[in-house]
Order: structure tokens, then sequence, then C-alpha cells
């Protein structure tokens, strides 16, 4: 009974974001066209700046040497990843600043479930972003990648993604403080979006950055997600254990210190709280 | 057996987010209140703005920690069982944007069901009926960005009886609703008590509201209950002293005066001032020779039944206004 009601509040939550996102029509829009024009100049840029499409250096670093193919593997990956992040964080702030958070924070769902509600919203709008891009990616730039083994690579995208929710929910807790939490999600995408790996391998990047990359969830995920549509899970065995640990370390990490965040925002009494 | 119990509660915030090394100054909202409200009692928190009304309402509804005190709803604590209070009340918050604008009355609700567990046999009936009953069935299609203010309320309303609950919190309900929307929420507020046995904690800074419409009232100011008791009995603080309601023409101001006398109504448009408080027969004089000496130009001078308000202004000696 308890799991039964859980459930449809969860049902629930994502119906109502679900419906506000799509009373925003023209920003369904402009969001598809954005992310289409942006990925698509950093493939012309990549390929512009390798002078062909088949790098042998890209070879060399990641097992690619297909430009394109690894630079749209990893762009699925950020785009997820930035669903969570920007889509959490603003899902909340959004709320906050309008006023409707209270209500859902005085009824008796979980938390978790609430956040999960609206992050079930983000994953669906994902996938149809997805359903968009990938198609037109692979029309256009002729992309060559084995479907099935893509398919097969999704359960480690959703491992990636317990990490991402973690992420998220930690960036979610720092933003209830924030008066104007705009130029602090704008500065923490651009951070996930160059430590991504998704355009560039990162062992390109500095040392330090390097290192940074490889403790975000989003990296190791597009790595994991990269090596098993080319090699298949057994020879990625040692990267998605890696990813398995940190995603697992984040979602609870997050969770964590979200509940902190909240109890504390209870406490100090923020304005519009 | 009591719904909601309240012991020595106390709130304070910090002027600014504290972070280290930063010098905490702190606002001492709620200092420290207790009362008790009966099963089926209407009760009201009256009290000026800023007197730490909607506080003690979010700390009762478990959206705010309280920094001392207890307190507990339908016997449950508040500090402990929020998730078995929460399943019990319901609350209408201060202000006009607290729904999804961008949703329909319907869907509104229907959200507001599934998180607060009402149970799927029961859901659609139980929408349309609470729709009916605030008369927005008719247009619950709508979105509510299109509603008028007292709809919108109206809206609010429904929204707080979603889960069916024993008791409900209601902050300022009628603030910024026109005189027909304002007499609707009333006598819908009283029926619920009357008539399905809720219990009501409602906040007002409307003092004829509180008068009209509560069984008990506690007058709360600076974060203080300062009087606690039917209306009746809180006029009977006033009613030996004779209500004096004096209409002025003048510049400059008329707070503090030396009397218990409070400015309750300024027409800025015809500069007329009217001040109200209790003044004995032998002090009216000096009163009024004050005011004049002030550059006051005495309009009327009337004795009025005495109303909670003047107990406010008699407690404080100031009036009930913004
Ligand atoms: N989040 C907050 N941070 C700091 N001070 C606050 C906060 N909320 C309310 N206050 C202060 O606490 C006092 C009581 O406010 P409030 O409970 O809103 O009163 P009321 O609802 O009776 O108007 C006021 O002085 C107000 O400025
Ligand atoms: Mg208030």
């Amino acid at each position: 009974m308890e799991v039964i009601n859980e459930l449809r509040a969860l049902y629930g939550v994502a119906v109502k974001s679900w419906r506000i996102f799509l009373s925003y029509k023209i920003w369904f829009i402009s969001d598809v066209m954005l992310g289409f024009f942006f990925v698509g100049q950093a493939l012309l840029i990549g390929i512009g700046l390798t002078g062909e499409r088949n790098s042998p250096a890209l070879q060399r670093l990641t097992g690619y040497s297909d430009y394109v193919t690894f630079a749209v593997l990893g762009f699925m990956v950020l785009g997820f990843g930035l669903t969570f992040l920007s889509g959490f964080v603003w899902s909340v702030v959004d709320e906050l600043y309008a006023g409707t958070l209270e209500y859902s924070f005085a009824a008796p769902i979980r938390r978790l479930t609430f956040f999960m509600g609206n992050v079930l919203t983000r994953i669906f709008l994902s996938l149809i972003y997805m359903s968009i891009y990938v198609p037109l990616f692979v029309v256009i730039f002729e992309v060559r990648f084995n479907f099935l083994n893509f398919i097969k690579a999704l359960p480690v995208l959703f491992v990636g993604t317990a990490g991402m929710i973690g992420m998220g929910m930690a960036a979610a807790g720092i933003v209830l403080y924030l008066k104007d939490p705009g130029p602090f999600i704008t500065i923490l995408e651009m951070l996930v979006f160059a430590l991504s790996g998704a355009m560039y391998p990162i062992s390109i990047l500095p040392r330090g950055l390097q290192i940074m990359a490889k403790i975000l969830p989003y990296a190791p995920t597009s790595e994991a997600v990269r090596k098993v549509v080319a090699y298949g899970y057994e020879k990625a065995s040692g990267e998605i254990s890696y990813l398995i640990f940190l995603s697992l370390l984040y979602a609870l990490l997050g969770y964590l210190s979200y509940k902190w965040s909240e109890k504390r925002a209870r406490t100090i009494g923020l304005k519009s709280y | 057996m009591y719904a909601v119990e309240v012991f020595n509660l106390k709130k304070r915030y910090p002027k600014k987010i504290p972070l280290p090394l930063r010098k905490v100054e702190w606002v001492e909202a709620v200092k420290g209140i207790t009362f008790k409200v009966k099963k089926g009692e209407l009760f009201g928190l009256l009290g000026p703005n800023g007197a730490g009304k909607t506080t003690t309402i979010k700390m009762l509804t478990t959206l705010l920690e309280p920094t001392e005190g207890e307190a507990r709803i339908l016997g449950y604590n508040i500090r402990k069982d929020a998730r078995e209070i929460r399943k019990r009340i319901n609350l209408v918050a201060e202000g006009e944007r607290t729904l999804y604008w961008r949703l329909s009355a319907y869907e509104n609700l229907k959200y507001f069901a599934r998180i607060y567990y009402v149970p799927k046999r029961e859901e659609k009936e139980r929408i349309e009926e609470l729709l009916k009953l605030v008369g927005l069935w008719e247009r619950k299609d709508d979105l509510v960005m299109n509603y008028s203010r007292g709809m919108k309320q109206r809206l609010a309303i429904a929204k707080a009886l979603i889960n069916d609950p024993e008791v409900l919190f209601l902050d300022e309900p009628t603030l910024g609703l026109d005189v027909q929307s304002s007499i609707f929420v009333r006598e819908f507020i009283r029926k619920l008590v009357d008539e399905r046995g809720k219990t009501v904690l409602l906040t007002t800074h409307y003092m004829v509201e509180a008068e009209q419409l509560c069984d008990r009232i506690a007058i709360i100011d600076h974060g203080r209950i300062i009087a606690l008791d039917t209306p009746d009995g809180l006029k009977k603080l006033v009613r030996d002293e004779d209500a004096v309601e004096i209409r002025l023409k003048g510049k400059g101001t008329f707070d503090n005066l030396p009397w218990r006398m409070a400015v309750v109504d300024e027409d800025s448009e015809r500069g007329i001032i009217t001040l109200r408080g209790q003044v004995d027969e032998e002090e009216l004089p000096k009163l009024v020779e004050w005011l004049v000496k002030k550059g006051a130009k005495i309009i009327s001078v009337e004795q009025k039944e005495p109303t909670l308000e003047d107990v406010f202004i008699k407690l404080t000696g100031r009036g009930l206004r913004d």
C-alpha cells in the first residue's frame, strides 16, 4: 500500500512537471535547435582541426578513429548529464522562486520521490531530444556505429545516471541558499561540459583537470559507454566497476548533502521558504 | 483532546545567511508562545504585519524548524513526526503565487491528490466534489493564470481539503481579496468547522474577520501573545471605557500620542486621518487641545461601540493596520 501510494505520487509529480514543460512551447523548440547547432558546430570544429574524419591521434587515445562517432556518443551522455544537473536544479529553483515549492514540501510525499518524479520527466525529455538529434547526426555526418551495441550500453548509461542525479541533488541543496542562482548554475554547467569528455578525450586535459574529470561522474560514464559500444562488456569491466563505485558514492553523498541542506534551510528560514 | 498544543514556541532568524566568520545578527520572530486549540474549534491568530503569524504557521505545518519550545498536532510532535502530521493536516499559505498557474484547476488538484496519497478510487470523486464546493467546477479546465484573485484563493482552499485533513492552517485567507470573495471565504471556513467538524487555525490582521469568524482569538504582537479569549471576552477588556473616534484634517504624524490612541484610517486624497482609542471624559478635552496644538483641524469626535481593534490599541498603543 505504502509503495503503491509512493509510486502514484511519483507519477503525479512526473505528470505535473511534464505538463508544465509542455506549457512552454517555444522553449521546447529553442532547446532542440540550440542543442543541435551547438553540437553540430562542435563536431565541425573537431573535423576542421583534425583535418579529416578519421584521426590516428584519436585512435591512439581512445580506440575510436572516427571523431564524429566518438563525439556523438559523448554528447548523448553529456545530454543526459546536463538534463539532470540543470533540470534538477532549475526545477527546484523555479518552484522556489515562483512560490509553488512550499505546498509540495508540506505534503507527506517523500522528498526523494518528489525529485525522482521531476527527474523522470527529464529522462523522458532527454530521450526525445536524443531521438531527434541522433538520427539527424547519423544522416548528416554519416555516423557509423552499431546501434545494437548502443542499446546494449544503455544499462551503463543508467548506472552513470545515479551519480548524475546525486550531483544534481547536491547542487539543488546549494541553490536553496543563493539569491540569484543563475551564474552558479551556468558555471557548473560549463565545468561539467568541459570535464565530461564528450567532445574530446579527457587525456588531453591538463593533469589537474584530468583528475577532476575522473572524479566527476560524467567522463567515466562517457568512457564506459564508449568502451562498451566499441568492444563489449568484458573489455569494459574495469571502467564499469569504477563507474558503479563512483555513481553510488555520488548518489549517496548527493542525497545526504541535500537532506542536510534542506534541514538547515528549515532552521535558518529562507525568504522564499 | 486538543488538535493543536503549543508550548513556549520560539523562532529566531539570522538576518543574513550565516557563513563562517560572519557575525550573525538575529531577528526574534516568535518569542515564546503558548496556546491550545480544541478539536472542532475555529481559532484565530490576530496581529499586525510582522507579528510572527506566518512564522508560527510554518512551524506548526513542519515547514520551519522551531528554535525552542514544543508543539503537538493531533498528539504528534512537530519535530519528530513531520510525515504523520503532514498526512493529517493541510494549509493555505500566504499570498497568491502558491499554485501552478500554468496548469488547470483540475490538474493542480490531481497533483496534490497524488502527493497526499489520496486513494485512486476516491481521487476523481473527491476532486469533483471539492471543485463544486468552491464553485470552480465550470472553470475546472481553465489555466489558473486566467483566474481572478478570488478564484485562485478558492482553489487554494480546495487544495487544502484534498486529503480531508483534520486540522487546517490558513495564513491570512482573505488578504487581497475583493469584498465578495472575502465573504465567500469566511462563510466557507465557518461551514467547514460547523458542518464538517474541522479544526481551523487561521491568521489575520483584519480585526472584523477575527471578531466575526473565530471562536477564540489570540492577539499576537512582536512575537508574543498579549491576550487570548473569545471575541466577547476580549472586548470586556475595553467595555467599561469609551471608545472614541476622532476624525481630523492635518499634516504631520499622529502616531505615538501620549494617549493610547492609534491612527486607524488615513484618507490621503482628502487628507483626513481617523484616530481611535479609549479616552475618558476628563481626558478628552486635553487630547483635543493637544491635537489642535499639533496643527490638527478636528472634524468630528464620536463615541463608538468597542471592537477588537480597541482592545489591540489599548494593549499596544498602536493600530492593526499595515
Ligand atoms: N526568512 C526570514 N528571515 C529573516 N527574517 C524573517 C524571515 N521571515 C520573517 N522574518 C521576520 O520575522 C518577523 C515575523 O514575520 P512573519 O512571521 O512573516 O510575520 P506576520 O506573518 O505576522 O506578518 C518579521 O520581523 C519578519 O521580518
Ligand atoms: Mg504573514
